[in-house]
């Protein structure tokens, strides 16, 4: 048995862990118009936000086609895998998990399982390396499959943008507008719950807000791995990771910058970190190492 | 039995004495108003004292009812409810003690009355934290010092205290140098000493003096405290179908009704429409010009004046869940409980300071489990505090003592929070925000080496003097660039019911030019006295 994992590049996982883990990211689709850009491939986020200012209509994504899943499994097959574990961004956010499904149908000699992680960026990165991680273990792939959903659900994201224009007009914003009072400015604090993007907190400023993010982070102590991302705020980021590692000295913590795909729905302003407990919330976990 | 002859006071001679008091007290209003420490004209120390006198007044109830010592519980128990700002609340502690003083007592003889006003000295200096002398403290002790053990008659207890409560207010610049620096005494001190020395008329069946001139240089406070009543009226236009709705033509509609307080807010689909008129019918007829209305309340102010408070709740005609949380905040202008109201908060929009009283109506209207309560004023928190003691499971005090800081809290919090997650997120938000008051001076100053003339602008960062100038916006900007420290990220700048257009046109600029880097945000305010608050975060 040769099990190969494969995510989308919603993960926004560094290429070095990517190429580690021997990860498989088949991207989405960036649109300017009719120029359509391979996510993280044909554009980098440093180019994307670069552009985003620049152009005056906003672009629009679309997740692969079922075609860029078909290939990359059957590449992975005739390179002598014989089971995929295919994990994926949230169903609720993007279209890619049903573009994954069409795509493994009807492939010969492979067996694959796909995974809703109900989440998106590093938050679905560090779960596909978590089952990178169990697979070099020896799990086979349906514990590996039972890890990962297990790490999901211990998994507790918080994030901050801008504005909620950006997932306004990508038609991502839940429920996020109910708390946005209209005569005066005030920051969200969100989070992706079953998949959705969902208010949890506001505030006036951004530090008041990033301290609003770690007092709640705080709260899923004991914490086993952190991770936070951005995207064009560097310095936020460096306060953020600083807080977390205070948060949980021990605990491993990842850092990233998200993709343009995620830079469309999200905007400039995004910064994201989440969590994962070490509580556990569901029979089906075992640590598997 | 005549009063010069009392020997001991039945419930119906306190009852008349108290009356006599509170008479005597409203004489005095002005003048104890005129005289608040700070250089500002919000001053309502007396208004405070006089309506929580009031309130035990009506507490107590009609004559001959049981024994003296009931009689003054039940007064008690009404100033608790009633009482008004932080003078208020301590008269109401005071008239607590006097109540526990006169405990199971058919009538209150010389030694039982001095008693009760030890008592009443003991209870006030125990329900404040820190207490300071030169105070309304210090002068109800000093008066329960002087009545002693009450040897001689009733009247010789209350004129021993009357006596040394005037001297005492004397000696409080004194004691508080913030009184000295200001040149005058302790307005809550000089309320206290007025009304013992109307107990002290009415038990020797003195008759009332005219009321004493109003010192000089002090503010006109009938000019300036409210706009006069009628009816409020409050609807929604929704636009009827083809043009969208003109929000300018019908704030001049209003206008041209002689309407006050206009406040019309929202898009081109529909305007929330909040005016003050005489007769609401033509505030009705405008909106009907305009479109469609909806959700119309209209309140009589003259009875929400002789109410102690009036409640306002958004009228949106949304059938809103109970949220798990409710905040319930102080609102000092319309606008202010717009923005308020937009982030969920109830505003309590109240006539001078919130009694206890009102923010527990308040708080049982908000329907949750769990409320908080937003002060939003120095002078609010002990009447706050007041109610959270009579509901202790429902409410809970966030301290906030400025505009700024209640909005910080309020924005902290989302309905959906659980109660000890919104009350932490609330603390948290409002540490480290700064608040500017802008207003004129109502006399000379010199405090903290900044020096005002009187009627000049001055500014107020976090409740002390921080700059005086020769404009109100000069002010607020000096002060700006003093409280604008490296980690602030946004200036919001509530703009009062008379801060004229032309200076608001260019102001927005000059913030931008003197904070850069900052964002900027102009709130119409709607509040009195202050031109321009200021938070900055």
């Amino acid at each position: 048995m040769v099990i190969r994992i494969v995510t989308d590049s919603t993960c926004d996982l560094p290429p070095e862990l990517v190429a580690e883990h021997r990860i498989t990211v088949v991207p989405l689709i960036v649109l300017f118009g009719d120029e359509a850009l391979q996510d993280g491939i044909d554009i980098s986020a440093e180019r994307f936000f670069k552009r985003l200012v620049r152009e005056s209509k906003l672009p629009t994504t679309s997740q692969p086609s079922p075609a860029a899943f078909r290939a990359a499994y059957e590449r992975l097959r005739d390179e002598g895998a014989t089971e995929i574990l295919s994990v994926h961004i949230s169903g609720k956010l993007s279209r890619t998990l049903e573009s994954a499904r069409q795509g493994a149908e009807g492939i010969e000699g492979l067996r694959v399982v796909h995974v809703d992680s109900e989440l998106a960026t590093l938050a679905l990165g560090m779960g596909v390396v978590r089952a990178a991680e169990a697979v070099a273990a020896g799990c086979s792939l349906d514990e590996t499959a039972a890890i990962v959903r297990g790490h999901f659900q211990r998994t507790h994201t918080l994030f901050l943008v801008d504005t909620l224009e950006y997932l306004r007009r990508g038609g991502r914003i839940g429920r996020a507008q109910e708390i946005v009072g209209s005569l005066l400015k005030v920051k969200p604090i969100l989070s992706l719950q079953d998949g959705e993007v969902v208010p949890v907190g506001r505030a006036r400023t951004k530090q008041k807000a990033i301290e609003e993010m770690l007092r709640r982070a705080a709260e899923f102590r004991p914490i086993l791995e952190t991770m936070a991302v951005h995207a064009s705020t560097p310095d936020d980021l460096k306060y953020l990771v600083e807080r977390l590692h205070g948060l949980a000295p021990e605990a491993r913590l990842t850092v990233g910058r998200i993709t343009p795909v995620i830079g469309v729905h999200a905007g400039p302003g995004l910064l994201a970190c989440a969590v994962v407990t070490a509580e556990p919330t569901s029979s089906s976990y075992s640590s598997g190492t | 039995m005549t009063a010069t002859e009392a020997t001991a006071l039945t419930a119906a001679a306190l009852r008349d004495a108290f009356g006599v008091a509170a008479r005597w007290l409203e004489l005095n209003r002005d003048a104890i108003n005129a005289i608040n420490v700070y250089p500002v004209p919000d001053g309502d120390t007396g208004t405070n004292m006089l309506l929580t006198l009031r309130a035990a007044i009506d507490a107590g109830g009609g004559a001959d009812a049981g024994t003296a010592g009931a009689y003054a519980q039940a007064c008690a128990r009404g100033a608790l409810l009633g009482a008004r700002g932080n003078s208020g609340v301590i008269l109401s502690q005071m008239l607590r003690g006097f109540a526990a003083g006169l405990d199971g007592l058919e009538v209150a003889d010389a030694p039982a009355l001095a008693g009760a006003l030890r008592s009443a000295a003991d209870t006030a200096y125990a329900a404040v934290s820190a207490p300071v002398e030169g105070t309304m403290l210090t002068v109800m002790r000093d008066a329960a010092d002087a009545a002693a053990d009450g040897t001689g008659g009733v009247i010789d207890v209350l004129r021993s205290a009357a006596t040394e409560a005037l001297v005492s207010v004397d000696r409080t610049p004194q004691l508080l140098p913030r009184l000295r620096e200001a040149g005058v005494v302790d307005s809550g001190g000089l309320g206290v000493a007025v009304i013992l020395v109307g107990l002290r008329m009415a038990v020797a069946g003195e008759p009332l003096p005219p009321a004493p001139p109003t010192p000089r240089g002090a503010v006109d406070l009938a000019a300036v405290t409210h706009e006069g009543h009628g009816y409020c009226t409050e609807y929604v236009v929704s636009r009827r179908d083809g043009a969208p709705l003109d929000e300018a033509a019908l704030i001049a509609a209003l206008d041209a009704a002689g309407g006050d307080s206009i406040l019309v807010v929202g898009d081109p689909d529909a305007l929330h429409v909040h005016v003050h008129l005489d007769d609401p019918g033509p505030a009705l007829t405008a909106g009907v010009a305009a479109g469609t209305l909806s959700g119309i309340k209209i309140d009589n102010m003259q009875l929400q004046h002789e109410a102690w408070s009036a409640t306002h709740r958004a009228t949106d005609g949304v059938a809103a869940a109970i949220p798990a949380i409710g905040v319930v905040a102080v609102a000092a202008g319309l606008g202010i409980a717009e923005a308020f109201r937009a982030l969920g908060a109830v505003a309590l929009l109240a006539d001078g300071k919130p009694s206890p009283a009102a923010f527990l109506e308040a708080a049982r209207s908000a329907g949750s489990k769990r409320v908080f309560l937003l002060p939003n004023d120095v002078d609010a928190i002990m009447a706050a505090d007041q109610a959270a003691r009579e509901a202790p499971d429902l409410l809970t005090v966030i301290p906030t003592r400025s505009i700024p800081a209640g909005i910080a809290a309020a924005v902290a919090s989302t309905p959906d929070d659980a109660p000890d997650d919104a009350e932490q997120a609330m603390r948290l938000a409002i540490d480290g925000v700064r608040c500017i008051e802008v207003t004129r001076s109502a006399r000379a100053v010199q405090i903290g080496g900044v020096a005002a003339r009187q009627g000049q602008p001055i500014a107020l960062l976090d409740g002390r003097l921080a700059a005086s100038a020769e404009t109100l916006e000069d002010a607020l900007l000096v002060a700006l660039q003093s409280a604008v420290g490296p980690s602030a990220e946004v200036v919001s700048v509530y703009l009062g019911q008379d801060v004229p257009e032309e200076a608001v046109a260019s102001l927005r600029a000059r913030i931008e030019a003197a904070v850069p880097a900052l964002t900027v945000e102009l709130i119409e305010g709607g509040q009195p006295y202050y031109p321009y608050v200021a938070g900055v975060e």
